[in-house]
């Protein structure tokens, strides 16, 4: 699979630097793949699980 | 204008007299049958009756001459312009009981809509008392206040709404009856009646108003605000009413139109009246 | 016995007709009207979740006279519950007089084993399968459906086949309620006007506070401007439009510039409230398209006006008066409820336990909510009291268990948020919830002459809910489950993150597991037969030797197989596994809809402190009656027969129990 550059804003990219560290990943590329993911998935997630959720959330035993 | 309201207000008070405590139903019946027997004798009185009779027997011809020739293409045609005539005519010599009829109608309809139109307060219910002031007084540095009689609780602090000029308080009624309710501004004291009987028929005025002309010709159940005082209108809200007929519920006025025009139908023949 | 002709039942339908003078056409010549006499009947009062000890403790202390006084004419047993003890499998134990295997209701949440996404157990909605499209319209050209997915037989369908009249007044698991000439009210199941369990709105000017991941919930951020609020109330999807857009409908709110007062103006409705007051009930119309409108039902309460603007709006009820759903039998009969007492909650668990849980309503503002919900019930119940003459009236109470749900923590010190402020001013929340049951019990009593049977049942008891088991975090801890991404744990729901095909294992739902087996599950991986009977013993043995690492005691009690425990046409749907948890502990939040967090276990800090979705033989339910009871343990389905009994009816041979009077 190709890899593409994105770029990023210097202070970001510090910052960037900083927190993957502290959250242990193995690089800065990783921690950035991570959070695309996790936001991807959100909006990936079809309409119809969307639906079942917020039918399924006002049941008392669940959250 | 008051004083006519108050008089059309009292024959109607009159009539109602003896349905307040049966089924509204009854009520409507009764001003129905008058009102056809109105229409009746307006119809008698105003339209060519003899023209009617013609006009009527002219189309009836009309539409036999359309079936005898309607393989006659020529024909036909010529009774299809002929009955579209007498048609016109038909409706032109009814134009002038209804333009006669109109006007009273109207009011008749104004007035029965404060028969009508709404249901009393219940024990124990709260409503909505909206007064408006003028819109050169605000709300916020115009002192009115609220003195609520026997059987009324003004239940909230006023409520302030400066862009529509109003003030509103949350009523709450706590006896059966019909009650007096005072709005004070400026030292003077305008009162309001509040309904809250058990009558199934009962006068109900939601609105009370200073106003010109139309304004008091659409609220006549009050008299009118003086005009030296601040106040626009002062409003009760009450729940809707409507005629209920084995669980459906019609508005009034279509149950007054049917019934009318049943009455003025059924009974043109009793009055030798062609319609 | 003398039962009722087919005469006299047209007869008081059509009598019954005129006087309501309500809709439902046939449905009133065809309803049972409870006129005929039967020499014998019967009134059963469902208390949902009345726990033994508690009764037997307050009974022994004099503060609950009723009770009492019924266990005096005929006993009190405790009673065996189901496995799981959740009210909808219960009930349907009782419905149907059957184990799970009978009715189909294993657990609140089932699951499509296509794809692992988590349903309702209780109904299902089928769209409508044919459309016309016209622009960016939808026309339906046939009409959708609900299915109720409880099967058999309910107990008062075989009393209308004898015709014996009844009322059957919110039982659970009956929505859409059964096709029934019988007056039934459908109870927990039955949806909101979103169709969903009860989704409440909340507008408020604090929005650094908003939860978007809040449940049961819709926060909606607001500003005060010119002393105006101006926002909308969400409605249900607009099914007629191609993109399926919600609907809503504006509302605006008026406060005074220095008074804690405020007007809501909604279509063409003006009300006045008060801080801290609640509304009536207010009648919205949602707008489809022309012609075709969604009635529903809410009452709105002014939390707070200043500094921060807060009004709460509860969930948008099914209008009784206007059903856009099946909720009664004959339709008539909600219609009938609402001319007499106006609008009521109908939606299935109508206290909200969420606006609670979420911090949205205190305390004392939940109970005033939930006692709006128990006065709404005991008018209804005095009414049907009053004009039963023969037949079944069965009537329910859902508030003894939605109490216990959410204050517990005032009378467990051992609760991890348990505060003794807050417990000495709400620590008889439940003992006043017991009286209440007592009160109406009273009147029952009265009613009750010589040929009634009394009988009081509730479907499960109660215990403290202290600590959460993360199920599949524990499976995924043994090897039975494996991630696609570890570093993802957590973080998603419905298993979006789970690797089927080296998963053996799954928890959903409240006490179900599931082996992932090949054929059935979409990605199964485990074969039926030898292989998944041993794997399903050994990850019942596992459970059950599990500890908590913080107390050292067992988590799990016993882990059910429930091809062992039950029987019947549809015992092969069931979970492979039940899980009976022992008391204080139960599953975790997020486990039921497949999330996977990084703890096994953890304590639980939510208000819902109470529960009741353990081992059955910690939490039995109750039963008293005005007869001798001759069973020592009489469980669930024992009830059942012996209503049938009481009305000279054989059980059918489905049933499992045996009658107990």
């Amino acid at each position: 699979m190709g890899k593409a550059k994105i770029k990023l804003d210097k202070e970001l990219m510090v910052k960037v630097k900083r927190f993957a560290d502290m959250a242990g990943y193995s690089s800065p590329e990783e921690f950035v793949t991570h959070c695309l993911e996790k936001e991807i998935s959100k909006l990936e997630k079809s309409d119809s699980e969307e639906e079942i959720k917020k039918k399924l959330k006002g049941l008392g035993y669940i959250s | 204008m008051w004083i006519f309201n108050s008089v059309l207000g009292k024959i109607f008070e009159f009539l109602f007299y003896p349905f307040h405590n049966l089924s509204p139903w009854i009520g409507m019946i009764f001003i129905s049958f008058l009102t056809g027997l109105f229409m009746l004798f307006v119809f008698r009185h105003t339209s060519n009756q003899q023209g009617i009779k013609q006009i009527k027997n002219k189309i009836k011809a009309h539409l036999l001459e359309l079936r005898l020739y309607k393989e006659t293409l020529s024909q036909s045609l010529k009774a299809q312009r002929n009955l579209l005539g007498c048609n016109l005519k038909y409706i032109s010599y009814s134009a002038k009981p209804m333009l006669v009829m109109i006007i009273p109608l109207i009011l008749i309809i104004i007035h029965l809509n404060l028969w009508f139109g709404y249901e009393p307060l219940s024990s124990g219910n709260t409503t909505l008392l909206k007064v408006k002031l003028e819109e050169t007084h605000s709300p916020l540095s115009t002192d009115v206040t609220v003195e609520a009689g026997k059987g009324l609780k003004v239940d909230s602090p006023p409520l302030r709404i400066e862009e529509n000029s109003e003030i509103d308080w949350r009523l709450l009624v706590h006896k059966r009856g019909v009650h007096d309710l005072y709005i004070k501004v400026n030292g003077e004291k305008i009162k309001k009646i509040v309904v809250a009987t058990t009558h199934s028929l009962h006068k109900i005025s939601s609105v009370k108003i200073q106003g010109d002309f139309i304004d008091s010709l659409l609220h006549p159940g009050e008299s009118p605000i003086d005009d030296h005082i601040p106040i626009h209108s002062i409003h009760i809200t009450y729940p809707n009413s409507g005629m209920n007929l084995w669980g459906f519920h019609i508005h009034w006025l279509v149950a007054y139109f049917v019934l009318s025009v049943f009455f003025g139908f059924a009974f043109k023949g009793v009055f030798k009246v062609s319609i | 016995m003398k039962p009722i002709k087919r005469r006299d039942f047209i007869k008081w339908g059509a009598t019954a007709g005129s006087f309501l003078a309500v809709g439902g056409g046939s449905d009133l010549v065809t309803r049972v009207f409870g006129k005929t006499d039967t020499p014998k009947k019967a009134i059963v009062l469902g208390f949902d979740g009345i726990d033994p000890q508690l009764l037997e403790h307050w009974m022994n202390e004099g503060k609950l006279p009723s009770f009492q006084k019924l266990r005096r004419q005929g006993g009190f047993r405790p009673l065996q519950t189901s496995i799981p003890p959740q009210s909808p499998v219960a009930w349907s134990n009782f419905i149907n007089g059957t184990n799970p295997g009978g009715h189909a209701i294993f657990d609140f949440i089932h699951r499509n084993p296509e794809n692992y996404i988590p349903i309702f157990s209780a109904s299902k909605t089928i769209p409508p399968n044919n459309h016309l499209s016209l622009g960016n319209l939808k026309i339906p050209l046939t009409g959708g459906d609900v299915k109720l997915m409880r099967k058999g037989k309910a107990f008062w369908q075989i009393l209308g086949e004898h015709d014996i009249p009844a009322t059957v007044f919110k039982i659970p698991s009956n929505y859409p309620p059964d096709s029934s000439k019988q007056r039934t009210l459908s109870g927990m199941g039955t949806p909101d006007i979103l169709g969903s369990y009860g989704i409440f709105n909340f507008y408020t000017t604090a929005g650094a506070n908003i939860d978007e991941n809040l449940g049961g919930g819709r926060i909606h951020q607001v500003y005060v401007i010119g002393n105006r609020v101006e926002t909308k109330l969400p409605g249900p999807v607009n099914s007629f439009k191609q993109s399926r857009p919600e609907t809503e409908v504006e509302f605006k709110v008026y406060i005074d510039p220095k008074n804690p007062v405020a007007k809501i103006a909604i279509q063409g409705q003006e009300f006045i409230l008060k801080e801290g007051e609640w509304s009536g009930w207010k009648r919205i119309h949602f707008h489809m398209i022309p012609t075709q409108s969604v009635s529903g039902i809410c009452r709105f309460y002014l939390k707070q006006i200043r500094p921060e603007f807060k009004l709460y709006v509860s969930p948008v009820n099914i209008d009784p008066a206007d059903p856009a759903l099946p909720i009664s039998t004959p339709q008539s009969y909600a219609q009938e409820l609402e001319n007499k007492f106006g609008p009521f909650y109908t939606q299935g668990l109508p206290a909200d336990t969420s606006a609670l849980d979420s911090d949205i309503l205190d305390d004392e503002e939940f109970l005033h909510q939930d006692d709006i919900v128990l006065q709404e019930r005991k008018k209804m119940y005095e009414y049907e009291l009053s004009r039963f003459e023969s037949g079944l009236l069965f009537y329910y109470l859902s508030s003894t268990d939605q109490r216990q749900h959410m204050f517990w923590r005032h009378i467990d010190p051992h609760h991890p948020i348990y505060q003794p402020q807050l417990a000495a001013k709400y620590g008889n929340a439940i003992e006043n919830i017991y009286k209440e049951a007592d009160k109406m019990l009273g009147k029952a009593l009265n009613k009750a002459d010589k040929n009634t049977v009394l009988m009081v049942m509730s479907d499960h008891g109660f215990t403290p809910f202290r600590r959460s088991f993360n199920v599949n975090t524990w499976l995924k801890e043994m090897g039975y489950l494996n991630l696609i991404n570890e570093r993802k744990q957590g973080e998603e729901d419905f298993f979006l993150n789970t690797d089927w095909s080296h998963t053996k294992a799954y928890a959903l739902g409240l006490n179900s597991l599931y082996i992932n087996q090949r054929g059935r599950e979409g990605q199964g991986i485990v074969p039926s037969g030898k292989e998944k009977e041993n794997l399903v013993r050994e990850i019942a043995k596992n459970l059950e030797k599990f500890r908590d690492p913080k107390t050292g005691e067992k988590v799990v009690r016993r882990a059910f197989v429930t091809q062992d425990v039950y029987t019947g046409d549809y015992a092969q749907q069931a979970p492979d596994i039940i899980l009976g948890f022992n008391r204080g502990y139960r599953t975790s939040w997020s486990s039921p809809l497949g999330k996977i967090p990084k703890p096994v276990i953890e304590d639980n800090k939510e208000k819902w402190s109470g529960d009741h979705c353990m081992d059955p033989q910690v939490i039995p339910g109750i039963f008293l009656a005005n007869r001798r009871i001759k069973a020592n343990s009489p469980a669930l389905y024992d009830l059942t027969p012996t209503i049938l009994k009481i009305f000279g009816i054989k059980p059918p041979p489905h049933m499992i129990g045996k009658p107990v009077l």
